[in-house]
């Protein structure tokens, strides 16, 4: 599949799912669902990067390819450093 | 009432987030705070969540169309985030009030460079087998057909996607308001594509330091899901204005923008 799709998809995904379980806990009231919408769209962004690593590794994009899992890899370093503080 | 106040806010954040390429931190912190009461720390958290919303709602429509460039908005990545996670080591280093000081300076020099536009070689549109590894080409009624562009200067928009993303680190805020101006000034992208690029990149920096707050404790629940809806209706709004407008328009959105922030960080610099 075209790269663009898989990034759109999985984008506009993330979006609609995080909207809907927001919107399902302020209508029940059950905050615990507000609190999953809001890890699935923070969740949203490193797994786009994730898609395109995978996407330009499997078309042979090395340098692309090899740039998100940088991008990746700096994300996960700075999870390990702000845990850390 | 408060909670259409709160999707309201979250809306205006997410139809800037559309136009203009930024994350709309800048507004919906300071609102979010003096109008409802949040406190500080709560605010930026519910902020980060904000324009996270707004890169991924907007950024899904911009890919489809071709405007956002993800191959440069990766590249541009790698220098934001290392610039995030420098700024956040030396944020208790740095006084805040030189860098919001300075912030204003260069802002005000922006706003000065956009009104006027690129100055330099107007060179004609480039056939859309010589873009390069980083140029772009897409459909823009509001321009009359295909736009296409070649990347220039990649060392310069590494250097101000690094310092845009350790001011984000440092201060939180100010992701897309220097990116957007020096892709469009130095490296000869069009505004709406380097707006749409920028909202593309700045999901990734934010996601960055809001899983930091979600770790803490520190996301208000209620709130956040109001705006973040509000940002929804905003920038699919926002989109269907972006069409309608003349790439010069945008610039000039933008530099009404800038003047707009530098006043306001020069009153808070000076305020103290």
């Amino acid at each position: 599949m075209d790269e663009r799709l898989v990034v759109s998809r999985l984008l506009r995904g993330g979006v609609w799912l995080a909207a809907g379980l927001m919107a399902a806990g302020l209508v029940s009231g059950h905050q615990e669902l507000i609190s999953w919408g809001t890890i699935v769209l923070i969740g949203t962004p490193p797994l786009r990067v994730i898609a395109l690593g995978v996407s330009w590794t499997r078309s042979r994009e090395w340098r692309f390819a090899s740039v998100s899992w940088s991008v990746l890899a700096l994300l996960l370093a700075g999870y390990a450093l702000g845990a850390k503080h | 009432m408060e909670a259409l106040g709160l999707a309201l806010a979250g809306a205006g954040a997410g139809l800037l987030g559309a136009v203009l390429g930024i994350g709309g931190g800048i507004f919906l912190v300071p609102a979010l705070v003096l109008f409802f009461g949040v406190p500080m720390v709560n605010a930026v958290a519910t902020g980060l969540v904000a324009v996270i919303a707004t890169s991924s709602a907007v950024g899904a429509a911009n890919v489809d169309r071709g405007v956002a460039n993800m191959r440069l908005g990766m590249v541009l990545e790698v220098a934001t985030v290392a610039g995030a996670i420098l700024g956040s080591l030396l944020a208790h280093r740095v006084d805040p009030r030189l860098l919001i000081g300075l912030f204003s300076a260069v802002l005000a020099g922006v706003t000065a460079l956009l009104w006027r536009g690129p100055a330099v070689d107007r060179e004609p549109p480039p056939h859309e087998s010589q873009l390069g590894l980083l140029g772009g080409a897409y459909d823009d009624a509001a321009a009359g057909g295909r736009v296409s562009y070649r990347m220039r200067r990649l060392p310069a928009a590494l250097g101000v996607s690094g310092a845009a993303g350790a001011l984000s680190g440092l201060l939180g805020v100010g992701g897309g308001v220097f990116k957007v101006p020096a892709l469009h000034l130095f490296c000869g992208v069009p505004m709406k594509a380097a707006a749409a690029t920028s909202s593309f990149m700045i999901g990734v920096t934010a996601a960055a330091s809001a899983v930091l707050y979600l770790g803490s404790g520190s996301l208000l629940t209620r709130p956040t899901a109001l705006v973040v809806l509000g940002v929804l209706a905003g920038s699919a709004l926002g989109a269907q204005v972006s069409a309608r407008l003349k790439d010069e328009s945008v610039r000039r959105l933008f530099a009404a923008l800038t003047l707009v922030l530098a006043a306001q960080m020069l009153r808070k610099a000076l305020d103290g």
